[in-house]
């Protein structure tokens, strides 16, 4: 062996080695899945075949896919986005390579994506995601976290699927719910109409309204209308025509005359309009009006009273005054016995306001006449059984009466001096005056009576007072020990 | 260092023997030597064409 095949050997072994060594490279990277690609050799030339797929047809899936998608790199940078992603973020594909996609999708979309990737790690994720837009309707997706090897790296698959429209559905059927839990719980009677006027929906409280299912029936038909001020121009089908025309009515009074009970409603509807701007029928809410016409009946027989009351106490006065004046002999005279009983008046008015014009008790009655004279002498006064209710015209006579007779034994009788004294006491029922209450004003102890000379207002007053009734009358016994006066009051005066 | 896409031009691969993608060729200093797989740890492949350049 020469030297120099010697060294040619050497040269051969080591070239065998190199390439032995370079193939058992090449396996290991194989097994050790570090190779993306091998090269074959075709019939005409080398072919490349990509190992564990071929990004273009990844890339080619990735763009007929509806939902945006992209894929990641372990540290969440973008290395390929499908064109819905990218129309949806509003930027290229040349922007968002290389970026953090967290970057990419504003500060509260942008935490949602890093927590989804960080829990991603092996498993697939997913999560909700709401991107906020100034003016339009928020865009709400899902995103969804895959782990994917690509080539030789981990990275993670991303999809955005758009579920707006759902998370929007499901607000409508929120509002839906609450909508009719509204209308469910409302005391009026609250019907839905649809555009022909056929009723849609209808709450318990439409029971008041009519006397069976109204679903599926034509308003105007189960619920005629006659609206008070429209001279029966206007009715039911016109007033749905109009409400679905856009026109709201508010408020309006009418009668439905087929309601089983309540006939007065004050009515108002307005156009249900449910997507955009397209009415697609009308809601009309029947509110009760009976107590409120009760109210204003009530309210017009109390005007009446009224007029009536005020006219008979300007006609008593008219009276009072034009018997003061025949009966007394100076102006002086005059005013102090007008105003008197006027105020005498006055205040059986006042007693009767203030228990509302219901009725009063005789004691009460009496004691305003008395109560100035009993201060000084409280024993010159007793007042026995007159716990007796009686109606206003009935107080309104014997406050008069009271106040005749007070006047008169403070000015001549019983009360003008020490050691008179006034009984007034109930006697109790007259059955000859048809059950009316008597009652007896007796003095003691004043000065001697004599029957008058002449009859003055005052005895006028006391005798004819309560003549408005068979069953009441007042006479007098002109007793020289003292004035008694026997008061009859009608028993259907009597509470 | 030139970086070259076999897909474009895959003749290369038979001129330079390469049948794995990717693989990183080191024609000078001779001898030639081939690093084949992943190429993402640079020490790792520094450390590789250093050691095999001093064997």
């Amino acid at each position: 062996m020469t030297r120099d095949s010697s060294s040619d050997k050497d040269l051969l072994i080591a070239d065998l080695r190199r390439r032995l060594a370079e193939a058992e490279e090449t396996l290991r990277a194989i097994r050790d899945n570090e190779v993306d690609a091998l090269v074959m050799r075709g019939a005409l030339a080398e072919e490349i075949f990509t190992i564990g797929g071929d990004p273009e047809s990844y890339r080619t899936f990735m763009e007929v896919m509806e939902p945006g998608a992209a894929a990641l790199d372990g540290s969440g940078r973008v290395l390929y986005a499908n064109s819905a992603l990218i129309q949806l973020l509003g930027t290229s594909l040349a922007e968002l390579q290389g970026k953090l996609l967290s970057d990419t999708l504003g500060i509260e979309a942008g935490k949602e994506i890093k927590r989804l990737l960080s829990h991603a790690g092996t498993t697939r994720q997913s999560r909700e995601v709401r991107f906020p837009r100034d003016e339009e309707v928020d865009l709400h997706f899902i995103a969804v976290a895959s782990p994917l090897q690509l080539g030789t790296t981990l990275g993670h698959a991303v999809t955005f699927t758009n579920v707006t429209e759902r998370v929007l559905n499901e607000g409508a059927e929120q509002s839906e719910h609450a909508a009719r839990a509204v209308i469910a719980s409302a005391n009026e009677a609250v019907l839905v109409c649809d555009r022909d006027g056929i009723i849609t929906h209808a709450n318990a409280a439409a029971s008041i309204v009519y006397d069976g299912d109204p679903i599926g029936q034509t308003f105007a038909e189960i619920i005629p209308l006659v609206f008070r001020d429209s001279a029966g121009v206007l009715q039911a089908d016109d007033m749905v025509a109009m409400v679905t025309n856009g026109t709201p009515m508010r408020g309006i009074e009418a009668v439905a005359s087929h309601a089983p009970k309540v006939k007065d409603y004050l009515v108002s509807a307005a156009p249900l309009r449910i997507a955009g701007d397209r009415i697609s029928g009308a809601v009309v809410t029947m509110v009760d009006l009976s107590q409120r016409k009760a109210a204003e009946k009530q309210q017009n027989l109390l005007m009446r009273e009224l007029d009536h009351r005020v006219k008979n106490t300007l006609a008593l006065v008219v009276s009072i005054s034009a018997r003061t004046a025949s009966n007394t002999d100076t102006v002086q005279a005059f005013q102090t016995a007008f105003s008197g009983r006027i105020q005498a008046l006055a205040a059986t008015h006042t007693l009767l306001l203030e228990n509302s014009w219901s009725s009063l008790e005789l004691y009460d009655i009496a004691m305003s006449e008395l109560a100035p004279y009993i201060e000084g002498g409280a024993d010159q006064i007793t007042i026995e059984g007159l716990n007796v209710a009686v109606t206003p015209r009935a107080a309104i006579a014997f406050g008069l009466i009271a106040h005749e007779l007070t006047t008169n034994a403070v000015k001549h009788g019983a009360l003008s001096q020490q050691g008179g004294h006034v009984t007034v006491r109930a006697i109790g029922r007259d059955l000859g005056k048809n059950g009316a209450f008597v009652l007896e004003w007796r003095e003691s102890g004043g000065p001697r009576v004599a029957p008058p000379e002449r009859k003055g207002f005052g005895h006028t007053v006391i005798a004819r007072s309560l003549e408005y009734s068979t069953g009441g009358s007042a006479e007098f016994d002109f007793d020289p020990s003292g004035i008694v006066c026997r008061i009859s009051i009608p028993s259907e005066d009597l509470c | 260092v030139e970086v070259i896409d076999l897909r474009k031009d895959p003749k290369l691969a038979r001129e330079h023997g390469i049948v794995a993608i990717p693989t990183l060729v080191r024609e000078l200093p001779l001898p030639f030597r081939k690093l084949i797989g992943d190429l993402s740890n640079t020490h790792k492949v520094l450390v590789n064409l250093e050691v095999s350049d001093g064997a």
